[in-house]
C-alpha cells in the first residue's frame, strides 16, 4: 500500500535533487577542513567515484517502480529481515533530518540570529516543515525549482561582486597533501552530501520515469548540483586562501569580504538567506521521508498524525545529538562516513543483487 | 457565523497574536541604545600583564550641518579606554561603565602601537577574529607612537579619525593594493611560514597645532607576529614594484643631463623562484614598466630619439636599484615579505619541505636576478620641453 498517493513531475523531482545537493554546498567547512585548497579537486573525484552508485540507485528506482526503500526492503529480505534494515533506515533518515536541524539551527544563530536560543529556531523551522509534511509531496517539492534557480542566480552574483578578490595562486599547489587526506576528504564528499541522495529512494514511486527520463533527471540534478558545491568552493578558495580552514562557515565570511566601493559591501545577509531557504528545504524533504517511512512501516496513512510527533522527536533529538558545534564537527569528519558507508552504498547494491535474481525466479515462475 | 466563518476568523486572530507577540529578534538595539565604534586603538600598559584599549565613537548626535558648534568646537567624537588582561575584559569593562553598547560593525580600523606590536600581536588578533560582529576586512595599521593619540587626533579633512585612516588609505591602495592590509590579509600571513607579515605603518606628526598622518610605510613581522622592522617610505618602493600590479606613482631621476620624473602608467612583476645547483635559492624579478613622461629638466643637447633611450636607461637603472635596495634590506632582517617562499611552496612543495626550517636563513642568502623593461609610449600634453633647442630636435 502506498502512503502518500501525490504526484510530482520530473522536473520537480530533478530541481529536488539540485536543491538538495546544494544545501550541502554551503556548510563545507567540514571537507575543507580536511583537503585545503585541493577540495574543489576532491569534488570532482567524488563525483566520479559517486556515479555507479547513482547507477544503482537508479536500477533500484527502475526495478520497483511503484515501491518506496521501505517496500523494496520487505519484499527482498523478507517480512523480519526486512524490517530490521527498515528500522536502521528509519533511524538513518531520522538522524539525518535531526542533523540538518541542528544545523539550521547553528547557524542562523550564528548569522544573523545572535542571541536567540537555537531550540526556538529549530522548533519554528520543523512546525513550518511540518506543515510542508503533512500535505505530502506534492507541496514538500513544490520550491524546489524557485529556491535553486534564486540561489543559483545569488552564487552568481556573489562570484561577480568578489571578481576583484580572487586569487588564483591560492589554488597552488595542487596534489601536495598526503594521500590519505585524498582518500578521506573524497569518502567524505561522497558519503555526505551526495549519498544522502538515497533518500530520494523513498520518493520515486511519487514520480513516474521509465529508464531514458529516469537517468535524464538523476543524472542532471546531481550534475548541477555538483556544479554548485564546485562554484561555491572554488570561490571561497581563490578568496580566503591559507584561512580556508579556520572558519565555521567559510562562504559567510567570504561574503562578507564582498567590498566594491563604500556602498557594496556587508552583504553576507545574502548567505543567511541562501542557507535558510536551501537547509529549509533539505529539511523538508528529510522530515518528510522520515515520517513517510514510519508509516509505512507500520503500514498506516495518517501522516498528519504521525507528523507532529516526529517533529517533536526531531527536534529533541537533535538538541541531544552532540554537546558541542567542536565534537559535532570532530564526529562529521571522523566518524559519520563510516557509519554512513553502508547504508548509502553497501545496503543498496546488496539489496539491487538480490532484488534482480528476485525478479528474476518470478519471471521464470511466471 | 457559520463554522467555516468562525475557523476562519479565529486563524486569523490567532495569527494577528503571534505576529504581535513574536516579532523582532533576542538581541535588537535600538538605535539610541547603541554607540558606533570607528577605530579601536591597543596600546602597551604599564603592567606587562595588561593592554591598554582605546575606542573610538562617532558621535551620533544630530548637530545641524553649518553651524558653528559641528565643524568647529564640537569634538564629534568619543574616546573610550580602559585596561585589561584581555581585549573582551576591557570591551566588556567600557560596556558596563556606559550608557549606550558600542557596536563594533562599523569599525573601520584597528590600531597597534609599535611597542606593542614589538612583543607579538597575534594574541590581540583573536579576539577581533573570532568576533561575530567584527569584519575581517578591517584595517590593521601599526602606530609608531601611541594608538590613543591616533584616535584623539581632530584631522582637517574628516573629523573622526578612524574615518580618515580609512579613507586615506584607501586612497594608497590605488597606488597599489599592497597598502591596504587587512585583517584577513594579516592573519592569512602570520599563518603561513613562507611569507612574512606586513602592516600599514603610520606616524601623527606634530605641525604646530595641526595633526598631519604620515605613512611612513609598512611594519614586517617575524612568523610569531613580533615586528622586527620596518621598510621605510624609500624602500616602500623597492617593495610594490616588486610585488607588481603597479597602476599609480612616480620615478624620478637624475643623470648628467637634467632631471625626469615619470608617471607610471602600469608596473607588472614576474616572478620565477627556482633552486640553483648549489641548493641556494634564486629569484629573479621581471619587471615591466610602462611610464610616461611628467617632468622634464635640462635635458637641452640630446634629440628626442636620443632622450628617450636615454631615459628608458636611466629608469632602468632607477627601477633596478631600488628594488634591490629594499631587497637586500629585508634579506638583512631576515623578513621573506615579498612570498618567495610561498611561490616555492605553490610550485616546487617537494623542494619548499626541505627548505622550510630554515627558510629565513635561505632567504638571506638568496641571489636575486632582476630584469628591468622599461617602455615610454608618451611624452604627455607637449612634445618637446621648453628648455630644448629648437635645431637640434628637428634632426
Amino acid at each position: 500500500m502506498r502512503v502518500d498517493k501525490g504526484l510530482i513531475t520530473g522536473n520537480q523531482f530533478m530541481f529536488s535533487i539540485i536543491c538538495f545537493i546544494q544545501s550541502s554546498s554551503l556548510l563545507t567547512s567540514f571537507l575543507t577542513s580536511v583537503t585545503l585548497q585541493d577540495s574543489w579537486l576532491i569534488v570532482i573525484f567524488g563525483a566520479i567515484f559517486f556515479i555507479p552508485v547513482i547507477f544503482i540507485y537508479r536500477e533500484i528506482m527502475l526495478l520497483f517502480p511503484d515501491k518506496n526503500l521501505i517496500q523494496i526492503l520487505d519484499e527482498v529480505y523478507g517480512p523480519i529481515l526486512g524490517k530490521v534494515f527498515g528500522i536502521i533506515y528509519i533511524w538513518f533518515f531520522l538522524s539525518l533530518t535531526s542533523l540538518n536541524v541542528l544545523d539550521l539551527g547553528d547557524f542562523t544563530k550564528l548569522t544573523i540570529m545572535h542571541e536567540t536560543p537555537s531550540v526556538v529556531l529549530m522548533i519554528m523551522c520543523v512546525l513550518v516543515a511540518s506543515i510542508a509534511v503533512r500535505h505530502g509531496i506534492g507541496l514538500v517539492t513544490k520550491y524546489s525549482t524557485f529556491f535553486s534557480v534564486t540561489v543559483s542566480c545569488l552564487l552568481i552574483i556573489s562570484v561577480l561582486l568578489l571578481l576583484n578578490q580572487i586569487k588564483l595562486e591560492n589554488f597552488l599547489p595542487i596534489l601536495s597533501l598526503p594521500f590519505k587526506k585524498y582518500v578521506q576528504g573524497t569518502h567524505l564528499i561522497t558519503t555526505i552530501p551526495f549519498g544522502e541522495l538515497l533518500v530520494f529512494l523513498m520518493i520515486h514511486p511519487s514520480v513516474k520515469l521509465n529508464r531514458k527520463q529516469a537517468t535524464k533527471y538523476l543524472f542532471w540534478g546531481f550534475g548541477l548540483g555538483t556544479v554548485s558545491i564546485l562554484v561555491v568552493l572554488c570561490q571561497n578558495i581563490a578568496v580566503l586562501g591559507n584561512m580556508l580552514d579556520m572558519f565555521a562557515l567559510p562562504t559567510l565570511v567570504t561574503l562578507r569580504l564582498i567590498n566594491l566601493g563604500e556602498a557594496l559591501s556587508r552583504m553576507e545577509v545574502l548567505f543567511s538567506v541562501i542557507l535558510i531557504m536551501l537547509l529549509f528545504f533539505k529539511i523538508s524533504v528529510l522530515y518528510y521521508v522520515s515520517v513517510l517511512a514510519v508509516s509505512q512501516m507500520f503500514n498506516t496513512n495518517q501522516l498528519r498524525y504521525l507528523s507532529l510527533a516526529a517533529g517533536a522527536l526531531i527536534v529533541c533529538y537533535a538538541l541531544t545529538l552532540y554537546p558541542s558545534p567542536v565534537e559535532h564537527a570532530e564526529s562529521a569528519k571522523n566518524i559519520t562516513p563510516f557509519v554512513w558507508t553502508p547504508i548509502e552504498f553497501l545496503i543498496p547494491l546488496l539489496t539491487l543483487i538480490l532484488g534482480k535474481f528476485k525478479k528474476r525466479k518470478q519471471l521464470k515462475e511466471a | 457565523m457559520s463554522m467555516r466563518l468562525f475557523k476562519k476568523t479565529a486563524a486569523l486572530g490567532i495569527l494577528i497574536s503571534i505576529l504581535a507577540g513574536f516579532s523582532g529578534c533576542w538581541d535588537s538595539k535600538e538605535i539610541d541604545t547603541i554607540q558606533i565604534v570607528t577605530g579601536v586603538g591597543l596600546d602597551k600598559a604599564e603592567n606587562d600583564e595588561y593592554v591598554d584599549i582605546s575606542i573610538q565613537i562617532a558621535k551620533t548626535s544630530p548637530s545641524a550641518p553649518g553651524t558653528k558648534d559641528s565643524n568647529g568646537n564640537g569634538d564629534s567624537k568619543i574616546i573610550l579606554e580602559s585596561s585589561k588582561q584581555t581585549i573582551l575584559e576591557g570591551v566588556a569593562e567600557l560596556n558596563l561603565n556606559n550608557s549606550r553598547s558600542p557596536i563594533f560593525h562599523h569599525n573601520q580600523v584597528l590600531l597597534i602601537s609599535a611597542d606593542l606590536a614589538k612583543e607579538g600581536i597575534t594574541e590581540y588578533l583573536d579576539a577581533f577574529m573570532r568576533d561575530r560582529e567584527a569584519r575581517l576586512e578591517v584595517l590593521v595599521v601599526i602606530v609608531d607612537g601611541e594608538a590613543k593619540e591616533m584616535l584623539q587626533a581632530d584631522f582637517e579633512q574628516e573629523k573622526v579619525s578612524g574615518i580618515f585612516l580609512r579613507r586615506t588609505i584607501r586612497l594608497l591602495s590605488n597606488v597599489t593594493p599592497e597598502y591596504s592590509v587587512r585583517m584577513i590579509d594579516l592573519a592569512s600571513r602570520l599563518r603561513d611560514e613562507s611569507i612574512s607579515p606586513v602592516a600599514t605603518l603610520v606616524r601623527l606628526e606634530d605641525n604646530d597645532d595641526k595633526k598631519n598622518l604620515l605613512v611612513e610605510g609598512m611594519a614586517v613581522f617575524d612568523s610569531e607576529g613580533k615586528m622586527i622592522g620596518n621598510i621605510d617610505a624609500d624602500e616602500m618602493r623597492g617593495y610594490v614594484w616588486a610585488m607588481g600590479k603597479v597602476e599609480q606613482g612616480r620615478v624620478a631621476v637624475e643623470c648628467e643631463y637634467g632631471r625626469a620624473a615619470f608617471q607610471i602608467i602600469s608596473m607588472d612583476c614576474k616572478r620565477n623562484v627556482k633552486l640553483n645547483e648549489k641548493g641556494q635559492v634564486n629569484v629573479s624579478f621581471d619587471v615591466d614598466a610602462t611610464l610616461n613622461i611628467g617632468e622634464l629638466r635640462g635635458f637641452e643637447n640630446l634629440t628626442p630619439s636620443e632622450l628617450i633611450s636615454h631615459l628608458i636607461e636611466e629608469t632602468e637603472g632607477e627601477i633596478e636599484d631600488t628594488i634591490k635596495g629594499t631587497f637586500q634590506s629585508m634579506q638583512d632582517l631576515g623578513a621573506d615579505i615579498y612570498g618567495v617562499g610561498l611561490d616555492l611552496k605553490r610550485h616546487h612543495p617537494k623542494q619548499w619541505d626541505k627548505l622550510k626550517d630554515r627558510w629565513e636563513d635561505y632567504f638571506s642568502e638568496a641571489e636575486l636576478e632582476l630584469d628591468v623593461n622599461v617602455r615610454i609610449p608618451g611624452t604627455g600634453q607637449i612634445k618637446k620641453s621648453l628648455e630644448m633647442e629648437d635645431g637640434e630636435n628637428e634632426s
